[in-house]
């Protein structure tokens, strides 16, 4: 049987970050918990749960003057899936979000918890289009990188997804069967007129981003698949971004 | 009627496993299970266990009879390890307490070392020289022999000759509801409350094992939340029994997923080896095959498993001559086990994959192939032996070449498709020596129902709302007038194990050969009530009615027929219908069922979709199609498992998956529509009737489906599941890679 998490409930974001403070690493913050349980084993947690899901960072989803789109980072997955906003302006993620953990697990999931967790799939897609992460506290807006998920003391506000006028996007999971699965790749790309950016993860490996010029420059930037991954992965990896990148290219010249 | 008996509550969530609703008092049991897959127990003390508050009972194999062991053809396997532990999860100790942190403390408390033994991994090293011993007689668990013509001499005369190589996935049952259950003791004796294919055998071992008399145990074991073979062997209900014998208190055991997945009987995996050849024409000559099987820790039923599958590795082909070898090798591999298949499945898909690849060899397409190599209707089974004929084998054939063309796929650079065949037969119900016949009840209740009574059990195939439908059928009755009442040792009428498919033929030969009788006595009793003659009588809904006087309720209702005449019984019995034959398990029946499965092979990632499934099986006109339909499905999903997704796999004896996020079984996203063609014609002579729909449409989905990938590839897999890997190199071998 496990053991029962301990919980505190903070009132507000300050609250949770002077709990936090107090706690220091006894605690740590948690939303659908989807995520932190996975590495609990029978024994459950060792730290208190400061349970962020209740708590008000504003709006899931909010559209801002400049065009970007603010999401809220304890909005539940399945709520920003459906939510009519995003299928409008982000309508790649509202059909990305179908091959992240079943209805179920995205009901809990928050969006904060993906991309914080370390292997979270929407990592890739947000490292693609170049989302900030804004933290509270001292404000700052920090692209996706591996030194985000070393810093569990800082509370995870809102992810911002800037404009992406004219930008194509496409992002595509490999897991060991259709639905409901770990990955084993993730890649995605926001291509522009001039230049595009990429991401992929190898399962196990941190995710890797590149820019480059568009058109591109054949063959890929190697350092985007990790070095000691499975050669599999590595070329499964490789033939996803070229056969999507050559499809983009084909529709350009078209 | 076509409603699935249940399936209101199980939409609603508010069906019932067997181990759920304990009586108030009930006890929590935990199992101490070994970290080692092999190793000699030095120690093992439960002192401190014992002398916790709360605890009411521990016990280990010190508690269990020392010449208890269980098994089929086999007896080698204790319920609690003694001496030695042979796989990781195997039993040690087992607590009862008065709650479930109590009993899981206690577990913790037990003391024990474990000096490791050497690990026995693979079946081909288990067999060398020099290996380590699992048990005193040696690593060969069991061994098959057969061979029929000059088989040298056929492969000479053969035009094309072929050699394919495949090794099968250890496919996991995970059934929904776990291994367990809930133990009532009374002074006497216990209620078993617990999963099982066979409550009458699981009756015997219980009361042997706690030197009672059969009368004293009563079995419940049905209704199974899923089993597939799994819970076919005796799992967690001995240890169950002694804890609550022990305690005197009611006891519920129930095993969690990670223990589930180390404890529970798995599909053996197969080495299977074949050369097959035919002549200029395409006929057959020759099949020589080598197989070796990897059986895990301790028998179970792996003897049965290898020869079944040994019967099968003809498919239903007439080879001219064949020279098979089988091996079944101990391991410290967990144990294999039952499974929905039963061996044919891993030896019909490395035959089907053989017949295709020489078929395009030999330059015919792959139907035709098997339209000219079937076997003859009157000819002997596989192995020799007389079998019932099988006049319906060109008739599949014919039904699988009419099917209508699959609708064209946009064409892709993306994607490459292949269309797969396979047409099959495995026998139904046990090989000679049975258990093969079977005991049952009709029975007019007190309450005036007519009441089919066995002790075959209900897993979600489907058997209730058969028996209830045959009921109507067979009596002219309304829904409220009938019965049935499944899977426990109260009837006192032993119907065998609900297993090898034949749970719903024997329930329906029973109803047939006590039909006459039953209604004798239903007539006599009437007659004599109504004080007329017994041919102006009907039974209709509700009861009697008198034939030249018809009116709209009956003259007498089976109620007041019972409360008059008391309760009227007729116990039936059926003979087994078996073939012995010296040296070799064989089966009397065939079930035949063909196959068309459609596949989409990513170019980019190596993986693989199943897009279409086509089944036809042959079991003669569907009694509930609902259910019929849902046991084709259900075994669709299970044969793309086994081709696609699934594998258990094992290093140095440890688990490597221990939960459903590392094991991965087929969702709805991975299933097509699976369309259902039942080839519903029986030979008017067919001594039978209906065939089981439990496992042929597996045997046949998955050779379909690996021979779709083979199409689609030009390159045959040679281990299941189907790697994405394997499919890249495949590809890059042929210089098809994007
Ligand atoms: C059955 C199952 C299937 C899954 N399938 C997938 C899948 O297909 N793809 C996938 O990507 N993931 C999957 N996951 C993992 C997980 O569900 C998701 O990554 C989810 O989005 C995590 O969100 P959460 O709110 O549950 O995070 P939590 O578990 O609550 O937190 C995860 C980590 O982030 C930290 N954290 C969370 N929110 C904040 C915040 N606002 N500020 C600071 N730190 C924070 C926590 O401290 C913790 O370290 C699956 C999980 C399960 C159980």
């Amino acid at each position: 049987m496990n053991a029962q998490p301990t919980y505190v409930r903070p009132a507000d974001v300050e609250d949770a970050i002077s709990i936090k403070a107090s706690l220091g690493p006894a605690g740590i913050y948690g939303c659908g918990l989807t995520a932190a349980q996975l590495g609990w084993g029978v024994k459950g947690p060792e730290q208190t749960i400061i349970d962020i899901a209740g708590l008000d960072l504003g709006s899931d989803v909010c559209l801002a003057d400049s065009g970007s789109m603010v999401l809220a980072a304890n909005a539940p997955l399945e709520r920003l899936r459906l939510d009519p906003l995003i299928s409008r302006q982000l309508p790649w993620f509202a059909e990305f979000l179908r091959y992240v953990g079943s209805t179920a697990t995205r009901n809990q999931a928050s969006l904060g918890g993906n991309l914080l967790w370390g292997a979270g799939d929407l990592e890739v897609l947000f490292a693609a289009v170049d989302a900030k992460l804004r933290f509270a506290g001292n404000g700052r807006a920090q692209s996706l990188g591996p030194t985000v998920s070393d810093q569990p003391e800082d509370l995870l506000i809102s992810i911002i997804v800037p404009a992406l006028q004219g930008q194509r996007i496409f992002v595509e999971k490999l897991g060991h069967r259709q639905a409901f699965s770990p990955s084993r790749v993730v890649v995605a790309g926001c291509v522009g007129r001039q230049s595009a950016r990429l991401a992929v993860r190898l399962a196990g490996h941190p995710v890797a981003t590149v820019e480059t010029p568009w058109p591109m420059n054949w063959p890929l930037d190697d350092a985007l698949f990790a070095g000691n991954a499975a050669p599999y992965l590595k070329s499964a990896a490789h033939n996803l971004l070229r056969g999507h990148l050559a499809q983009l290219a084909q529709r350009d010249m078209a | 009627m076509n409603a699935v008996t249940g399936l209101e509550e199980k939409l609603r969530g508010s069906f019932r496993y067997l181990a759920e609703g304990q009586p108030v008092g009930t006890l929590h049991g935990a199992l101490l299970t070994s970290p080692l897959a092999h190793a000699t127990i030095r120690r093992l003390d439960v002192s401190a266990a014992r002398s916790l508050n709360g605890v009411h009972a521990v016990v280990t194999a010190a508690d269990v009879p020392s010449d208890f062991v269980m098994g089929t053809a086999i007896l080698d396997r204790p319920p609690l390890a003694r001496g030695k532990v042979r796989f990781q999860g195997e039993p040690m100790a087992a607590v009862a307490a008065e709650t479930q942190e109590i009993a899981n403390a206690a577990i913790a408390l037990i003391a024990f070392e474990l000096e490791p033994l050497p690990i026995v991994s693979a079946p081909g090293d288990a067999l060398n020289e020099g290996a380590a011993k699992l048990h005193d007689s040696g690593n060969l668990c069991s061994s098959f022999i057969y061979s029929r013509g000059k088989v040298d001499a056929d492969f000479e005369e053969c035009a094309h000759v072929i050699d394919h190589r495949l090794t099968t996935p250890r496919q996991v049952p995970a059934a929904m509801e776990l291994e367990g259950g809930i133990c009532i003791p009374s002074p006497t004796g216990i209620e078993l409350r617990a999963a099982t294919h066979s409550p009458f055998y699981t009756r015997s071992l219980i009361a042997s094992m706690l030197g009672l008399p059969e009368r004293d145990v009563r079995v419940i074991g049905s209704p199974i939340g899923g089993s597939y073979g799994g819970k076919e062997e005796i799992h967690i209900q001995p240890v169950l029994a002694l804890l609550a014998w022990t305690a005197r208190r009611p006891v519920r055991l129930i095993l969690d997923r990670p223990q589930s997945m180390a404890f529970a009987t798995t599909r053996h995996p197969f080495e299977i080896a074949l050369k097959i050849g035919c002549d200029r024409a395409g006929r057959l000559l020759a099949l020589a095959a080598d197989v070796l099987v990897d059986n895990g820790a301790y028998a179970s039923f792996g003897p049965e498993v290898l020869d079944t599958g040994m019967e099968c590795i003809q498919s239903a082909y007439a080879f001219r001559s064949v020279k098979l070898r089988g091996r079944l090798a101990y391991t410290n591999n967990g144990v294999g086990g039952a499974f929905r298949g039963f061996g044919a499945l891993q030896t019909l898909t490395a035959i089907e994959l053989a017949v295709d690849i020489l078929a395009r060899k030999a330059g015919h397409d792959p139907l035709t192939f098997r339209r000219i190599n079937l076997a003859g209707a009157n000819d002997p089974g596989p192995l020799g032996q007389a079998i019932i004929p099988q006049p319906e084998l060109p008739k599949v054939a014919d039904a699988l070449s009419s099917l209508p063309a699959w609708r064209d796929e946009t064409p892709s650079q993306r994607y490459l498709s292949g269309t797969g065949y396979a047409l099959v037969r495995k026998g139904e119900g046990f090989a000679g020596g049975g258990p093969n016949g079977a005991s049952g009840v009709l029975a007019l209740t007190l309450d005036g129902q007519v009441m089919f009574q066995s002790s075959l059990v209900e897993m979600g195939q489907g058997l209730e709302t058969t028996v209830r439908n045959t009921l109507l059928a067979t009596f002219d009755l309304d829904e409220a007038d009938i019965g049935c009442a499944t899977g426990s040792t109260d009837a006192g009428a032993d119907s065998g194990p609900t297993s090898a498919s034949r749970g719903t033929q024997i329930a329906l030969r029973l109803i047939r050969a006590g039909k006459m009788p039953f209604l004798e006595k239903l007539y006599v009793g009437a007659a004599e009530i109504l004080q007329v003659p017994m041919d102006a009588l009907r039974l209709g809904p509700g009861g009697f009615y008198q034939r030249m006087a018809p009116q709209n309720k009956p003259d007498l209702s089976l109620s007041d027929l019972a409360a008059s005449a008391g309760e009227i019984v007729t116990q039936i019995g059926i003979p087994g219908i078996e073939t012995m034959q010296a040296g070799a398990n064989v089966h009397t029946l065939f079930t035949t069922c063909a196959a068309r499965a459609r596949v989409r092979i990513d170019r980019w990632t190596g993986q693989v979709a199943c897009t279409g499934l086509d089944l036809l099986p042959a079991c003669g006109p569907p009694i509930s199609p609902v259910a019929f339909q849902g046991q084709m499905t259900g075994a669709g999903a299970q044969a793309l498992g086994f081709c696609l997704t699934e594998h258990q796999p094992y290093e140095e004896g440890t688990v490597m998956a221990s939960n459903f996020d590392s094991y991965f079984i087929p969702t709805i996203a991975d299933v097509p529509d699976v369309n259902v063609h039942p080839v519903t014609w029986l030979a008017p002579d067919d001594p039978v009737g209906i065939r089981g729909g439990g496992e042929i449409g597996l045997n046949a989905a998955a050779p379909a489906i690996a021979n779709a990938v083979a199409s689609a590839l030009d390159a045959a897999p040679t281990h299941l599941p189907v790697r994405p890997e394997w499919v890249l190199d495949a590809l890059a071998r042929q210089g098809r890679t994007p």
